[in-house]
């Protein structure tokens, strides 16, 4: 069976239903790279992130006919709700996360006293901010600002409407500044109007 | 993306970090369904379906539904031959011995 690699999605897809194994490789190969980098922004974890991928992937080649071509949605679109929902279920299943599984950079910036946070302290704060927020807020959050999805995508992918998307950011936004000014990221702003 | 923009906070945001993709899950994910079967496929439509992309490739057919129109034709086309040269053999046979018969009441 030929396959050709300019082949997009959904012709892909056509063939993968007939049990074209060599054309589900192609589309492994192909989004991979983007499905691992949202589960690991999800998860926070590169294993648990392999896990996600791998499992998602599996099922789709047990079932290929899920994805109907009919109703319009891209492969992309439709394969980032199964992924996400993935994430969410292994995130509900997971052991809630203690306070040593995130390093408290507050402890070690009190010693540091200075404007000089190195990019790995930046990452490490980042991390652990994004990691506290809340379930919804952290998927809109990724969804939106790192996978570069439309606000209707996005919210399509977490079924809920535009407005409680945006509303979502918006908190996110919102708790994450908070966060930052607390490790000394950004100014503290409360801080300066009281002053 | 969403209009309420907060530049201090978007500007962290960006510069988040992510690990490269670990080089072998591709190859294990499809490792992985290489030995699996698919669900929802009957033996006889992946058999038939194999068939077709076959006969796409050999008569360079553009398509697999054009490849099983091609298929049944020939099929059907190849039974009406079958038939017709069998009918044509028992009608011949039934001739030489209503001849034989003749003979032998001659």
């Amino acid at each position: 069976m030929q396959i050709c690699r300019n082949e997009n999605d959904p012709e892909l897809i056509i063939r993968i239903q007939r049990g074209d194994h060599a054309a589900f490789g192609v589309l492994v190969q192909r989004h991979t790279d983007r499905f691992f980098r949202f589960a690991w922004r999800m998860l926070g974890n590169e294993s648990d992130a392999e896990d996600v991928v791998q499992d998602a992937f599996v099922k789709f080649w047990e079932n290929p006919h899920t994805w109907d071509a009919g109703k319009n949605v891209q492969f992309t679109t439709w394969f980032t709700r199964i992924i996400h929902n993935r994430c969410i279920d292994f995130l509900r299943r997971k052991k809630p996360i203690t306070g040593t599984d995130v390093l408290d950079f507050r402890a070690t910036d009190e010693t540091a006293a200075d404007d000089t946070i190195d990019k790995k302290e930046v990452q490490i704060v980042l991390e652990a901010g994004i990691h506290n927020l809340p379930e919804r807020q952290k998927s809109a959050l990724t969804l939106c600002f790192y996978e570069g999805l439309s606000n209707k995508e996005a919210a399509s992918v977490m079924g809920i409407g535009v407005k409680a998307l945006e509303s979502l950011i918006m908190r996110a936004k919102k708790a994450l500044r908070i966060h930052f000014e607390d490790n000394n990221l950004i100014e503290d702003t409360s801080y300066d109007k009281a002053s | 993306m969403t209009k309420h923009h907060d530049h201090k906070v978007d500007k962290i945001l960006e510069s988040r970090a992510h690990p490269d993709t670990p080089p072998q899950l591709v190859q294990r994910i499809i490792d992985r369904t290489g030995q699996m079967k698919q669900q929802n496929i009957p033996t006889w439509k992946a058999f038939l379906t194999a068939l077709s992309d076959e006969f796409c490739n050999i008569f360079v057919l553009p398509r697999p539904e054009v490849a099983i129109a091609a298929m049944l034709i020939l099929g059907v086309a190849t039974g009406v031959s079958f038939d017709f040269v069998s009918w044509s053999d028992d009608y011949l046979m039934a001739s030489i011995f209503d001849e034989l018969n003749y003979g032998v009441y001659l």
